[in-house]
């Protein structure tokens, strides 16, 4: 109880102070697939691009765009490639903001 | 997949709160007596690069009551991507180099000594300082070690004559100078090993970088890369970019061409290929690599001189209750990279707080960039998405290649600085 408590106080803080705080960390196959993603996007600092603030939704059309788009020779693109519809969903869900 | 359902928490408008309750609650749904074992766990991971570092802060944010100790021997780390810009004087070695400061604050018990034993029935590590480190677990990450002799006359004393620059630190320092102080007009060669290496775009990028610091130097100087392969990462694009940029002076000879060197001969700065031999005025030598020391006495390498793993847990098939990540790792098709490491200590992480929660390791997608330059602004990228499935990574199909050949130069630029973005999120994720 006294845990949880001290891990709620320290909550607000924990965006915007870098290596400080770290939130623990989930279990779940959506902490194994962003797991690819913190190297170059992790929160709160900067990034390659910053995904600070993006909504869940936007985080997924662009993801998608990514994958979709045939010509694309970015990184991105060529990342992208290989995932799945429900992969990129749940990458997204994880990532990205969710609507209130 | 519906138990896994159950451990997400209700949505919250913040990520960093919804990973904490998520993890929350986990804890809430485990039996007293499985949170006690990971509570009191012991966890120790050997090695503080960019797969132990990360590792460590890994398991600590996903087992916040366990112990995690990190055995590294340097005071400091050097990282090896970007070195490369040191050695064409673009970059400061102070950019390169970092402490475990913030790892400590994080409640990591950081102890600087070098592990010389690894007791897999007792389950303890012996440390040159005299103490045992007693494990639930135990991630190795200790990189590569050199092995000399391998390619004949290729000794400790051979790099001081003809360094290697495939450790960062005094070495990346010693073929800089040796570059600037060379004759005019000069020959610098460049021996690539037999795949697999660490970084198998890095000898390339090199010579890219080496190529435009003797363009603006030594205009008259000669680049000669002697290869024991018969092809490399980004081929064409390198080549591209080293006839537009560097016209003639790069002459890459391949292992077809008399290109594998068999001798380093340090007095003479010859190296002899199967049918000739070459002398330099500088010579760098990518020399044959295997896992770090500590890995072959923990008994976790095979005949191949490398990891063999489980892809999907991490774990050592050869020892139990141990894990590997890195360079050290048989993990191909995913490369000998920082990113592939710091990627690799997170999902190794994950697999190995599963496991102590009473969770079988769940097979997942991973995926790598590396960039390299091919001058100081632009770079090129190799991509690769692989699944981890049955214990064994595999390519994921139609996913990754390189960067277009066709790309404009502010196309190369964006990579360039993307090149920049990613090492400072990934060594802030592993260090700071
Ligand atoms: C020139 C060059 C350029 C590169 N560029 C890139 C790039 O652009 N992108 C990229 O992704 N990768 C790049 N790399 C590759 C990258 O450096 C490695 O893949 C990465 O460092 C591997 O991480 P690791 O944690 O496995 O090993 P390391 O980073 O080598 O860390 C191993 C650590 O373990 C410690 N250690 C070993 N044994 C013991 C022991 N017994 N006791 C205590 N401590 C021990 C060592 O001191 C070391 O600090 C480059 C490499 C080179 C050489």
């Amino acid at each position: 109880m006294r845990y949880r408590l001290a891990l709620a106080l320290s909550l607000p803080w924990l965006a915007g102070c870098g290596g400080l705080v770290q939130a623990p960390m989930a279990l779940d196959q959506a902490a194994l697939l962003t797991a690819s993603c913190s190297g170059c996007h992790a929160a709160g600092g900067r990034a390659i691009v910053s995904l600070d603030g993006m909504a869940a939704s936007e985080l997924e059309a662009k993801l998608l765009a990514y994958r979709n788009d045939a010509d694309g020779g970015s990184a991105m693109h060529r990342m992208a490639r290989g995932y799945s519809d429900e992969q990129i969903a749940l990458i997204a869900s994880t990532l990205g903001e969710r609507a209130e | 997949m519906k138990e896994l359902s159950k451990l997400t928490s209700p949505p919250v408008s913040r990520r960093q709160l919804l990973a904490a309750l998520s993890a929350l609650g986990l804890g809430t749904l485990l039996s007293p007596a499985l949170r006690a074992q990971t509570a009191s766990a012991r966890l120790v991971v050997v090695g503080g690069g960019f797969g132990g570092a990360t590792a460590a802060r890994a398991l600590t944010r996903l087992l916040p009551e366990a112990s995690v100790t990190l055995v590294e021997v340097s005071r400091e780390y050097i990282a090896c991507p970007f070195s490369n810009l040191v050695v064409a004087g673009l970059r400061d070695m102070s950019a390169q180099t970092f402490q475990y400061r913030a790892l400590r604050r994080e409640g990591i018990t950081v102890a600087h000594a070098r592990a010389t034993a690894v007791d897999t029935a007792k389950r303890s590590v012996s440390l040159d300082s005299g103490s045992k480190l007693s494990y639930d677990r135990l991630i190795l990450a200790p990189g590569i070690d050199l092995r000399w002799g391998a390619l004949e006359g290729y000794t400790p004393r051979a790099a001081e004559r003809m360094p290697h620059a495939w450790k960062a630190g005094l070495q990346t320092m010693l073929l800089k100078e040796q570059l600037e102080g060379m004759p005019e007009g000069g020959t610098v060669l460049i021996s690539v090993t037999a795949a697999p290496f660490r970084c198998p775009p890095g000898p390339y990028e090199r010579a890219s970088l080496v190529a435009g610091y003797l363009k603006r130097r030594n205009p008259r100087a000669k680049l000669i890369i002697l290869d024991s392969n018969d092809g490399f990462s980004k081929q064409a694009l390198f080549q591209a970019a080293w006839r537009q940029h560097y016209g003639t002076m790069i002459e890459w000879r391949g292992a077809a061409d008399f290109g594998r060197v068999i001798r380093a001969d340090a007095n003479a700065m010859r190296l002899h290929t199967d049918f000739d031999s070459e002398v330099g005025d500088v010579i760098n030598v990518v020399p044959p690599q295997q896992a770090g020391k500590i890995a072959r006495l923990a008994g976790a390498v095979d005949a191949t001189g490398w990891c063999p793993i489980d892809a999907t847990s991490f774990a050592s098939t050869l020892v139990p209750n141990v894990h590997v990540i890195g360079d050290a790792t048989i993990a191909a098709p995913m490369p000998k990279s920082a990113f592939s490491a710091n990627q690799q200590a997170k999902v190794c992480a994950i697999q190995v707080a599963r496991l102590l929660s009473g969770l079988a390791p769940e097979p997942t997608t991973l995926a790598n960039t590396c960039y390299s330059y091919t001058t100081p602004e632009s770079a090129i990228s190799v991509s690769g998405v692989y699944a981890s499935t049955n214990g064994q990574f595999s390519n994921v199909p139609g996913a990754g290649g390189v960067s277009p050949a066709d790309a404009s130069l502010e196309f190369r630029r964006r990579e360039g600085r993307q090149a920049a973005d990613w090492f400072t999120a990934v060594t802030r994720e592993a260090f700071l």
